[in-house]
């Protein structure tokens, strides 16, 4: 009799488990069956194949033909790579654990316009507040702001702090240089303490469908004043190529300001929010799954321009100048 | 192991039972605290091809009330835990999860049906199911989640049993959800729909984002069989095995089963005759 019970718990536990029946079998975990799920899912998901240009059909048939079922992990890892590596996007990884993949173009092909050094030795020197992420002095009744990440969220006590600090002075520069962005959020707080009334920055376009055009409309964003205070004099932001993702929207957001002027390279851009996806055999791939362009139409993909264009001057640099910043101080005084 | 756990766990809840007992009563409400575990498979297309499967801890509370001819019961229940794939030696991808159900059930006896000591009773039920999961090796979609009230047709048979001079109640229970409402995220982002175009209050939002679908789009069923145990004092012990399965068959397909094993005590609530 007891044995019987037991008999039936079993069977119900077997009878119950019948999911295997409907739940789809995990992909077969092949090179080729990677490098297809790869293909195949930017070609439904990613969002700026019809802005670039790209070709994905024939990236396909370009680098197809390169996967063998008999490659190791490494191989394939560097056939994705490059695939990946046509979409010309720093926001476009493969994460394999051992390794992951990066289009870093953006910046290694310009000039750096930024050297940290000379910045900390002649411009912040030892003084120099920390608030937050935020390093703040006052060179010559100016106020420098170094913001060299967005990863640490600005907390609002910490560029209130800061614009207490600034209230009564001339001008302020805002140095995001070799800022590769981060938190938007803590990106906003910084921008919302300059805005003088709402503002429409940008409009994001988040696509609805597998289709290289299916978009939702528009989504448009602004920027408000938020904050005790806000700091509504001259205003220089200091960019270069390394200004990228929620700095390069930081640029965009104070770029719409009438006190605030764009000074030094165009930013580096990331202008889709990056989201990550799973291949069959357990690595990580990340791309943009929407797209961001200005008021005017301006795609932020590519970067920003500056208002004013200045280059680190090799010649001020071997003399411990930092050439956009003596700009800058120059525009303020 | 999950499995083994459960069936550790079933054996130690049959040493435990007590040696008093009685037949069930007519006409008694009860409210019901119960905890187990529940294992899940996840297969979320939206992010992966790759299961993901681990296992919660589970609690409910509940109120029953049944008579001879109807059953109600009003069943919360919460479950949070943790789930990850091992498609890859190198990296362990994994979720936290956390998952509530609200529901009521209405069921009737349904004489010609019942013969012997099998009672049958059909009935109707609203299912409200939330099952949220956080991928933390992800970036920007780490947040997934679905969110589903239904309509569904429920079924029960009762059959009492007598196990070394004991009275046990052992039942099976079929749920099929008929017509649902769904919230999931919209294509390619952590948002639902409606907060894409959010520009005005989040009730109007939450509505946006909402799709309705019957069976061919939205398919729920949950299985499950439960022995009671009466004691003498009108309380009553039980132990429940629960198969809930959903398909959300739409553009980003999901699919997600769930195995529960529960240990309950039922207070008794009616007032003495």
């Amino acid at each position: 009799m007891k044995f019987r019970y037991y008999i039936f718990l079993l069977l119900l536990l077997v009878f119950f488990s019948c999911e295997k029946v409907f739940m789809k079998k995990d992909s077969e975990n092949s090179p080729k069956e990677n490098f297809e799920y790869l293909w195949q899912t930017l070609d439904q998901r990613y969002s700026f194949f019809t802005y670039k240009g790209i070709d994905w059909d024939g990236i396909h048939d370009k680098y197809a033909p390169e996967v063998k079922e008999d490659m190791n992990d490494r191989e394939l890892f560097e056939v994705l790579a490059n695939m990946l590596n046509e979409l010309r996007d720093g926001h476009v990884n493969l994460h394999s654990g051992s390794d992951v993949s990066h289009y870093w173009n953006w910046f290694l092909d310009y000039p750096s316009n930024y050297e940290a050094s000379i910045v900390e030795a002649n411009y912040l020197k030892d003084d120099y507040h920390i608030s937050g992420p935020l390093l703040n002095t006052i060179i010559d009744s100016i106020g420098y702001i170094y913001c060299g990440s967005f990863s640490t969220a600005i907390k609002a006590g910490e560029i209130d702090y800061v614009i207490e600090r600034f209230k009564d002075l001339k001008g302020v520069i805002i140095d995001v240089r070799n800022n590769g962005g981060g938190n938007l959020e803590g990106a906003m707080i910084l921008a919302s303490r300059f805005a003088d009334t709402k503002r429409h920055t940008q409009d994001t376009y988040f696509k609805k469908g597998p289709g290289h055009d299916d978009f939702h409309l528009p989504v448009a964003t602004y920027i408000s004043p938020a904050g005790p205070q806000q700091f509504l004099k001259k205003v220089i932001v200091l960019s270069n190529r390394k200004c990228y993702s929620s700095t390069n929207q930081f640029v965009q957001t104070m770029r719409v300001m009438p006190h605030v002027v764009i000074m030094g390279d165009t930013t580096g851009g990331g202008g889709g929010t990056p989201i990550s996806h799973e291949l069959p055999n357990g690595w990580i791939f990340r791309y943009s799954s929407d797209m961001t362009v200005a008021p005017d139409g301006f795609n932020l993909e590519h970067g920003i321009p500056p208002d004013v264009v200045v280059s680190l001057k090799p010649a001020d640099a071997s003399q411990g100048i930092d050439t956009m910043i003596e700009k800058a101080l120059d525009e303020m005084n | 192991m999950a499995l083994i756990s459960m069936r550790l766990y079933l054996l130690v809840l049959a040493v435990l039972v007590p040696v008093i007992s009685q037949a069930q009563q007519a006409k008694q409400k009860y409210l019901v605290l119960g905890s187990g575990w529940k294992y899940h498979t996840v297969l979320d297309q939206s992010l992966s091809r790759i299961k993901y499967k681990g296992s919660d801890v589970a609690f409910e509370l509940s109120y029953l009330s049944q008579s001879d001819t109807i059953i109600n019961q009003l069943d919360v229940q919460g479950s949070f835990g943790r789930i990850s794939s091992s498609a890859n030696s190198l990296i362990t991808s994994t979720a936290l999860t956390k998952g509530a159900n609200i529901n009521y059930r209405r069921l009737y006896y349904i004489m010609p049906l019942s013969k012997g000591n099998y009672h049958w009773y059909l009935g109707g039920g609203f299912l409200n199911h939330a099952f949220y999961r956080e991928y933390e090796d992800f970036t920007n979609n780490i947040w997934q989640y679905d969110i589903s009230s239904s309509l569904s047709i429920e079924s029960l048979i009762k059959r009492t049993l007598v196990v070394r001079e004991r009275n046990l109640v052992a039942s099976w229970q079929l749920s099929v959800s008929v017509l649902s409402a769904v919230v999931r995220p919209a294509y390619n982002t952590s948002l639902p729909e409606g907060f894409i175009h959010y520009q005005e209050t989040p009730v109007k939002a939450v509505l946006k984002s909402i799709s309705y679908h019957t069976m061919n789009t939205y398919a729920r069923v949950e299985s499950g069989f439960e022995v009671v145990y009466y004691l003498l004092n009108k309380n009553a012990l039980k132990v429940s095995y629960n198969w809930d399965f959903y398909h959300f068959s739409t553009v980003n397909k999901l699919s997600v089963a769930s195995h529960q094993v529960e240990f309950g005590l039922l207070f008794n609530l009616s007032r003495p005759e």
